[in-house]
């Protein structure tokens, strides 16, 4: 049961990762976050050293790394996106490899080690599915609740307003920038909160879930399908976690593994080319 | 996309997924008791695949020695790890879990290892270790962890012994930019200046670095007599190269990765002089060294040389495979057997002390000789 | 001083790779990531050529080497980005991922991770008390040649007011019968084949490998906002000047101290002054 847990987790931690980059910012925006990624490393970052370097209570750390994580998102909202888009992009991948390379220059390669379990309200969550249970799914629903709850909401119609159209929402005297930069926070708060949620659950941080080639993998699948229903977002998560796991499962002669790893790279590459070349699910953005 | 079929498809795979996993948890595997299962989980891709893949060619020929010679087949997996920490502890939970298996024969990577030791520790796996260098493991892995490498504490000791010995007091240290590097940077230094040595210079340089001629312009200033090159094979010729052309005269030390193909092969006729150090005794080969070689010929060409993962891989199998069929599966039993174990591999003498270490007996050194005329590189053992 | 002229040499190369990314980009303001997986098929094109099939010249090999991965990369334009050139420019960001990851999966399948020896010489040559590396001086020298005949061609003839009127306004450069089609492909074929250049004097330094060409693309990246996305002449220079930036910090600090500083050096010029330095007006259309 050990491995159907670490499986669980994974895919509810992506879900709110997806949620956050593909619902929000994706699906309300047009800002293309694909260095993304970097906030899930920000909220293990300070997640591991305020614990295992300041001795902070879990919770406390947790709430931390998120804040932190929005006013970061603030920042670079500010002061990007009122840039071309392109130089965004760009902007974003500096900004995922610079988070990953500090990571890597403040705790090596291995990352963060002994992060301990908060307890809930006296339970101890050392258990995998204790923590699963208590801790994930309260987030997983309390996304999914924010998530429902804002699209009824007046904000809703802004930020489709000016992703349709800058000019038009400008006209209608709703600064667009203004707009971008808030959902991209709100983006980051669920990427900063699930990557801190990972560390808290694998008791560790992880460097190797931050690379570029995780980061646009993550990109794709919240693009083609985490953007219109949390379903899509579900699938999504699925299709990640679940992928790699199920493939490993059939190949199991010894001697095979050596390939695993690039065939299924090839097969995402294929069917991501694919996908964008034959649907037009890939929505029209300005510029 | 059909409209209204998508809602159908998500739910089909939805549902396919969970049923799929679920099955798997609870679907105990077909454990065919009487086969010898043994696990390995393997950093298979990324840059450091190559030494994924010369573990594994050590593990798949003791497999197949084994299961020509007797009745009881062994049953190898090799999971890949992706050189990530929380996916090695997953595969070993995989491992565990779908193919019951509680022998393993490493888990490469001195991160991936610390993370899992928890885990091997809680669920009695034997994990038999023959590429972890880091010091750090030392009598931290628990009842359960063993391994035949000697720790970076005790190759970094050798190495400055070998410097000073030949008179080099003024030392550099380049190291890779992981824990590998960084562990034994770290115990190089000590035991380095420990011996009254002196360390001038130390810096830390990328997985994928291509640019050296600073670092080696710096070299001809500061003038050190020896730089250690805490590098993989690549990134250490790449090194050499830039010696080579800016002419700086200094004796570079390396330790046993040296061996990889890659290093004379990138360098070329830079690797000539290069000193390193290989966790086997010099001598005449023993009979089991030799068996290993002929065997290793026969698969892989005549004439080339294992890489030492490979030889500690073949070791690691077959050791754990013999503990397998002595204490019929047990890992409890096997884990206290090996403690008293004496035992001839392949890559030596094997004993562990009370460290979970193997008893090292002496370090051989070894240098390269590059031929003008054949323009190829050989070992040698070194004065 | 050393450091400075290595600097050179390391951005001479670096601004041979930005500046095919950027002759892509002014045409079709779409972000390449698969052009330094591109430098990567050049290089193990060169090498099939050379050892599997044995062809006897380095150079014949070379040459041929350099027009197959031009036609690769016009044979990727049509199959994974013409088709999205009027969707969107997102479509076409994620095909070229689609891309760089089939083409660096394709590689590690086909020849494995391990270093693949290009050649086994690499001959230096000596001027002035200083050892170069006969590759890095052909790059050094055919890059001023290449920006010259580019800037004049640009400039005098039918191809480079073609390409002007493209990058300019698409839409009205096709209305005026201008075939774009042609010059995009032209302009893909020139740009792969630099890349394949620049591949091979790189897998003569150091081997080959499937991620040989990933830090390049992020590096060409950095150069096209240091210079100005699009800015053909800011490529050059900013190339150069990026190349100086990494060796001295090289020299003075780490390996991953480098990595640091130059993306920190690009995010800081982009927060600060919002663009590159030789931004050419980017009409909005």
């Amino acid at each position: 049961m050990d491995y159907l847990a670490s499986v669980s987790a994974h895919i509810l931690l992506y879900f709110i990762f997806i949620a956050g980059l593909g619902k929000y910012i994706l699906g309300k925006s047009s800002v293309w976050s694909i260095g993304h990624i970097a906030f899930w490393g920000l909220g293990g970052l300070v997640v591991g050293s305020l614990t295992v370097d300041f001795g902070v209570n879990a919770w406390i750390a947790l709430l931390a790394s998120v804040l932190f994580g929005i006013i970061i998102s603030f920042l670079i909202g500010l002061a990007s996106l009122r840039l071309d888009g392109d130089y965004f992009v760009i902007l974003s991948v500096s900004l995922s490899e610079l988070i990953r390379v500090i990571a890597i220059e403040y705790r090596g390669p291995g990352g963060f080690n002994g992060i301990i379990r908060p307890t809930f309200f006296g339970v101890s969550l050392e258990n995998d599915w204790l923590f699963i249970v208590l801790a994930l799914c309260p987030f997983v629903i309390a996304t999914i609740i924010i998530t429902l709850r804002l699209e009824q909401l007046h904000l809703n119609r802004i930020f489709l307003l000016v992703k349709e159209n800058e000019i038009l929402a400008k006209s209608f005297r709703y600064n667009p920038v203004y707009y971008k930069i808030l959902i991209f926070c709100i983006g980051s708060f669920f990427a900063t909160l699930s990557g801190g949620l990972y560390s808290l659950f694998i008791r560790g941080t992880d460097p190797s879930t931050t690379t570029l080639y995780q980061g646009v993998l993550l990109f794709a699948i919240s693009l083609l399908s985490g953007i219109n229903t949390l379903k899509g977002v579900l699938l999504g998560a699925l299709l990640f976690v679940a992928a790699p796991r199920m493939l490993e499962y059939i190949i199991t002669a010894p001697g095979s593994a050596t390939y695993s790893y690039n065939i299924i790279q090839l097969v995402y590459g294929i069917l991501l080319l694919i996908v964008v070349l034959l649907t037009s699910r890939v929505p029209v953005y300005q510029k | 996309m059909v409209k209204f079929n998508k809602t159908l498809w998500i739910t089909i795979v939805v549902l396919f997924v969970v049923l799929f996993f679920i099955t798997i948890a609870f679907l105990k595997p077909f454990s065919d008791k009487s086969k010898i299962r043994i696990g390995s989980v393997l950093i298979l891709s990324g840059e450091y695949k190559s030494y994924g893949e010369y573990f594994q060619q050590g593990a798949l020929l003791a497999a197949e020695e084994m299961n020509s010679s007797q009745k009881q087949q062994i049953e190898l997996t090799i999971l890949d790890s992706e050189g990530s920490k929380e996916k090695a502890l997953e595969k070993l939970k995989a491992l565990k879990e779908q193919k019951n298996i509680h022998f393993v024969a490493d888990v490469m990577g001195t991160a991936m290892m610390r993370h899992v030791i928890p885990f091997i520790n809680e669920n009695k796996i034997l994990v038999l270790s023959g590429v972890n260098t880091g010091p750090e493991l030392s009598g931290e892995g628990g009842s359960f962890f063993f391994r035949i490498i000697p720790s970076d504490g005790i190759a970094s000791q050798q190495l400055s012994k070998w410097a000073i010995e030949s008179g080099f007091k003024k030392g550099a240290i380049l190291y890779a930019t992981d824990d590998w590097g960084q562990g034994l940077r770290k115990a190089l230094d000590k035991s380095y200046r420990d011996l009254g040595g002196e360390i001038i210079d130390s810096r830390d340089v990328e997985v994928n670095q291509t640019i050296f001629q600073p670092i080696v312009s710096l070299y001809k200033e500061t003038k050190p007599n020896v730089v250690f090159l805490v590098l993989y094979p690549k990134t250490a010729a790449l090194f050499l190269r830039e010696v080579k052309k800016q002419g700086l005269q200094t004796q570079i030390m390396g330790t046993d990765n040296f061996t990889a193909s890659e290093l004379p092969d990138i360098a070329r006729d830079a690797v000539d002089g290069v000193n390193f150090i290989i966790p086997q005794p010099a001598g005449e080969p023993t009979p089991q060294q030799k068996n290993f070689l002929e065997l290793y010929n026969l698969k892989y060409g005549i004439g080339k040389k294992p890489h030492i993962f490979t030889t500690m891989a073949y070791d690691c199998v077959k050791l754990l495979a013999k503990i397998y069929q002595e204490t019929q599966g047990d890992p409890e039993r096997a884990a206290k057997t090996l403690e008293m174990i004496q035992y001839e591999g392949a890559s030596g003498h094997i004993a562990f002390d009370k460290n979970h270490d193997v008893v090292v007996k002496d370090f051989s050194r070894k240098v390269y000789k590059y031929d003008k005329v054949s323009k190829k590189a050989s070992i040698l053992d070194a004065k | 001083m050393d450091n400075l002229i290595h600097g050179l040499t390391i951005g001479s190369i670096i601004a041979f790779v930005a500046f095919g990314y950027a002759l892509i980009y002014s045409i079709l303001r779409f972000i390449n990531f698969a052009h330094g997986e591109i430098i990567m098929v050049g290089a193990y094109i060169c090498y099939f050529l050379y050892h599997t099939l044995g062809i006897s010249s380095f150079f014949l090999s070379c040459f041929f080497a350099m027009l197959i991965t031009g036609m690769v990369g016009v044979g990727l334009e049509k199959i994974a980005f013409k088709p999205l050139r009027n969707r969107s420019r997102l479509s076409m960001l994620l095909s070229s991922l689609a891309v760089s990851l089939i083409l660096q999966s394709l590689a590690s399948l086909i020849f494995g991770t391990s270093p693949r020896i290009l050649t086994d010489f690499d001959p230096t040559i000596t001027v002035l008390s200083k050892t170069f590396y006969v590759r890095e001086i052909v790059v050094m020298i055919v890059l001023p040649f290449l920006a010259i005949a580019f800037f004049l061609s640009l400039k005098y003839t039918q191809i480079g007011l073609a390409i002007r009127a493209i990058a300019s306004n698409q839409a009205r450069a096709a209305h005026i019968g201008i075939p774009i089609n042609t010059i995009i492909s032209i302009s893909f074929f020139i740009a792969s084949s630099l890349a394949c250049l620049a591949g091979i004097a790189l897998g003569m330094e150091g081997g080959l490998t499937p991620s040989m060409g990933f830090k390049y693309s992020i590096w060409a990246f950095a150069v096209s906002v240091i210079a100005g996305l699009g800015s053909m002449k800011g490529v050059l220079i900013g190339g150069l000047l990026y190349g100086i930036l990494l060796n001295y910090a090289i020299a003075y600090g780490s390996g991953l101290f480098a990595d640091a500083l130059s993306l920190v050096a690009v995010a800081l010029i982009l927060l600060i002054r919002g663009k590159g330095f030789f931004q050419i007006k980017l009409r909005e259309f």
